[in-house]
Parts: structure tokens; C-alpha cells; sequence
């Protein structure tokens, strides 16, 4: 009887119907050469499913996390906010005191993506088509004339976990929507943060923070959006006209961003 | 409650993403940057799988289709007639103690694109045939045929690892 090559790659990867592979069995158990490809194969698959990447991926395996306690429709925050919360239990001790931590790994991840190069984050502005029926959670920043093209999950321990969405503008402009568990001191209001180069506003909703930064941007323009952002996040539904107004008014407020 | 599911799939397979974006592209920075596009891509779909393996080989198809848009389906058709293996081992000649981690990684990076590909779903990602048919979008008697070339391709190249390291032992210093 002959079993081809084909018919045995199958048989290690589990995909005959039973009589088949009954009878590759049958055949194994008479020809000891078939035997001894069958546990080259075996071996060969289970040494490739042990593989890791060899490089390091831009962020690691996440635990499976906890079912949202975000209320529904609450923006990005129930779609990313639960993942960070499980990190939070896995890593963050209960009575860890909030510190400048969160903010830095916000401007920290910020700076990191102006550094790269714009062809790095894809170039110009990718068409994610991001509408309000089909992107409920990821705040749509078109009216703003702000693409989102970047999209960071960040590691770290304490805590410096967090997801960067980025948004670019149309003379280049890059703001970053920080997420991450919200830390003391975050309050319901934007309040104005910052740091070298970078400028932003930081507040929460419910146990969710959020730091919206950018460098170069108009003072005026910049309050104005992460005004309107924060009201987005707290209603994470869609957006109403009262919002894309004042989206709209973003880009004709102040000067156009410097970077 | 789409979203939640989207993103929860993208952290579970985030490595194996990224392991499959290395596969495809070869290169860290192209990975990455690959990973990123595929994820935003998968965030803004409208529509998406119910089924959790479904869902899964979606994410995978998307960041196949978006290396493919940036490199040109003509040119990915051109690398798939390129690879052109046996359909059985000639020689039957390996040695099991010679399929280790670094042998194999190495000879996975030496493989024909097609060749690696397939590998990287099957056999790193686990994919089970049928899903692999689907993102690659061919017949599963296709995907036969070619991870059984695959892994013969695998293993003369892991010979080869071998026939190189001897050749470097046997070289004077």
C-alpha cells in the first residue's frame, strides 16, 4: 500500500476522515520508513508551533480580559479599556500611588511615534473609513480634519499600559488619544498637562483616563478638541450635531499645527 | 459589543500576528508596519466573523490582503509560480535530532515566500486547512499540496543548516 507524501502531511495535521486515517495508521504499523516519516513530520510541527517571533512584536501577548464594566456605547474605552484593567490585576499593586507614570508613557508613546519617520506610520493618511455605524468606539476625528493612521498597544508595568490611537492632519499634524486605566487626580475635566514639547489635556471617565497630546499645536485649537473629545468619550455614541460642529470649529481655531 | 470582540482577538493573537506579518514581509520595520495597518483595517470593518476561529483567520486574511495591496496581487501571483517544489522526498535522508528551534527558524527565514507562508499559518499558527483555505482564498486541496512541499522545502533546508555547519567544522581555522 502506498501513502504519498501529500496524504501523511495530512494525516500529522489531524485532516483525514477517520477511515483514512486508519488506514495511514494500518500502514505505519507494517512499514517502519512510513512510521519514521510520520514522526519526522510530527516532530517538525511540533517544534514550528513552538516558534516565537525572533524579533520583538511593536507589543506583547495580552491576557484575556474581564468582561467590560464600561457602560455600553461608552467610547474607545470599552473596546480597549477592559484589556488594560486585566493588566492592571496582573501587574499594578492595589495600593499603588499614582505618580507621573501614566502621563509619561502617554508623551512617551507620543514622541516616539512623531520620531518615526511619516512613511513609518503608513504615510499619508490611510482611508480606515471609519464612519459612525461601523466604528462605534474609536472617536472620528474627520471632521476635525484628523485621520486616525496609528493605532499602539503600549507595554509596560505599573502604570505605563495603555493604547495609543493616532490621528494625523492634513498639513501633518499628529495627535495622540491616550487610553489607559485612569490614575488619582484625573479629573471629569480636561485639565491641561504636559511636558517638554508636548502639550495636551488628560481626564477620565469612570475608571477610564484619557490624555489627548500634540506638539505644535495652536493652544486655542488644542483646548477645543480635547474638549470635544472628552464629551465624545463620555458619550460614546454617535456623534451628534452639536459635536461635529465643534469638530469642525477645531480647524479654524488658532494656526495650523507647526509640525 | 463588536469592537470588544475585534480588539480582544487582536491582543490574544497579537505575537502570532506579528509572527505572520514577519513571514510575510520579512523584514521587522515592514512587519510592524504591516501589523498596524492590518489592525486598523480590523477595527474600522464594519463586518466581521461571529464564530471566535472565524474571527481569528479574518484577522489573519486582512493582514494578508493588506500586504498584498501594498505589494501588488500581480506580484504576489508572480511568487506563487515561482515556488516550485517536489511533490515527494526523493531521498529520504533527515535526521530527527537536526529539527531544534534555531535549525528550524533558520531554515523557515530561507524558505520560498509561499513556502513560509503556509508554515506560518499551519504550522505556527495553528490554522486547521479549511480556515487556511479562506484566508489565502484557494481550495483546500491546494493547501495540500502545498504545505506538503512546504515542509519538504523545511526540511532539505534544515539539511542544508547541517550541510553548513559541517562544512564550517571541516574549514581550517
Amino acid at each position: 500500500m502506498t501513502i504519498d507524501w501529500q496524504t501523511l502531511n495530512a494525516y500529522v495535521d489531524g485532516e483525514l476522515a477517520p477511515g483514512e486515517a486508519a488506514r495511514v495508521a494500518a500502514a505505519m504499523a507494517r512499514q517502519p520508513k512510513l512510521a519514521a516519516r510520520v514522526a519526522t513530520l510530527s516532530r517538525l510541527k511540533a517544534v514550528a508551533n513552538e516558534l516565537q517571533p525572533p524579533l520583538a512584536a511593536p507589543a506583547p501577548p495580552l491576557p484575556p480580559r474581564r468582561a467590560p464594566t464600561t457602560r455600553q456605547g461608552l467610547a474607545l474605552a470599552a473596546a480597549a479599556l477592559a484589556a488594560v484593567a486585566i493588566l492592571a490585576l496582573w501587574f499594578w499593586p492595589a495600593s499603588a500611588p499614582p505618580g507621573p507614570l501614566w502621563l509619561d508613557s502617554a508623551v512617551t508613546a507620543h514622541l516616539e511615534w512623531l520620531a518615526r519617520t511619516p512613511e513609518g506610520d503608513g504615510g499619508a493618511p490611510q482611508p480606515v473609513a471609519l464612519d459612525q455605524t461601523g466604528t462605534a468606539g474609536i472617536p472620528d476625528l474627520s471632521e476635525a480634519h484628523l485621520t486616525l493612521v496609528y493605532v499602539n498597544l503600549v507595554p509596560g508595568r505599573g502604570q505605563g499600559h495603555g493604547l495609543q490611537l493616532g490621528y494625523r492632519g492634513i498639513h501633518g499634524c499628529r495627535v495622540s488619544l491616550w487610553i489607559a486605566e485612569a490614575t488619582a487626580g484625573l479629573g471629569e475635566t480636561p485639565a491641561a498637562v504636559g511636558a517638554t514639547d508636548v502639550a495636551g489635556y488628560a481626564w477620565r471617565v469612570g475608571e477610564s483616563g484619557f490624555a489627548l497630546l500634540a506638539r505644535g499645536m495652536d493652544p486655542d485649537r488644542l483646548r477645543l478638541l480635547a474638549t470635544t473629545v472628552a464629551r465624545m468619550t463620555r458619550q460614546g455614541q454617535e456623534q451628534d450635531a452639536e459635536t461635529r460642529i465643534a469638530l469642525r470649529q477645531t480647524t479654524q481655531t488658532g494656526a495650523p499645527c507647526s509640525t | 459589543m463588536s469592537r470588544d470582540r475585534i480588539e480582544q482577538a487582536l491582543l490574544e493573537n497579537w505575537t502570532r500576528l506579528f509572527g505572520f506579518a514577519l513571514s510575510l514581509t520579512g523584514e521587522a520595520e515592514a512587519a510592524r508596519d504591516l501589523l498596524q495597518l492590518g489592525a486598523l483595517q480590523a477595527l474600522a470593518a464594519r463586518h466581521q466573523p461571529d464564530e471566535a476561529g472565524a474571527l481569528r483567520a479574518w484577522l489573519f486574511r486582512i493582514l494578508r490582503n493588506a500586504w498584498i495591496d501594498q505589494h501588488r496581487r500581480a506580484a504576489v501571483t508572480a511568487r506563487g509560480q515561482a515556488a516550485i517544489a517536489p511533490d515527494e522526498p526523493e531521498v529520504w535522508h533527515y535526521d530527527d535530532r537536526l529539527i531544534a528551534e534555531m535549525t528550524l527558524r533558520e531554515a523557515v527565514e530561507r524558505l520560498e515566500p509561499l513556502h513560509r507562508e503556509i508554515i506560518a499559518l499551519i504550522d505556527i499558527a495553528g490554522f486547521r486547512y479549511r480556515e487556511v483555505a479562506a484566508i489565502l482564498d484557494i481550495p483546500i486541496g491546494t493547501v495540500m499540496s502545498r504545505v506538503s512541499r512546504a515542509r519538504l522545502a523545511l526540511l532539505d533546508a534544515i539539511g542544508g543548516n547541517v550541510h553548513l555547519l559541517e562544512a564550517a567544522r571541516r574549514r581550517p581555522s
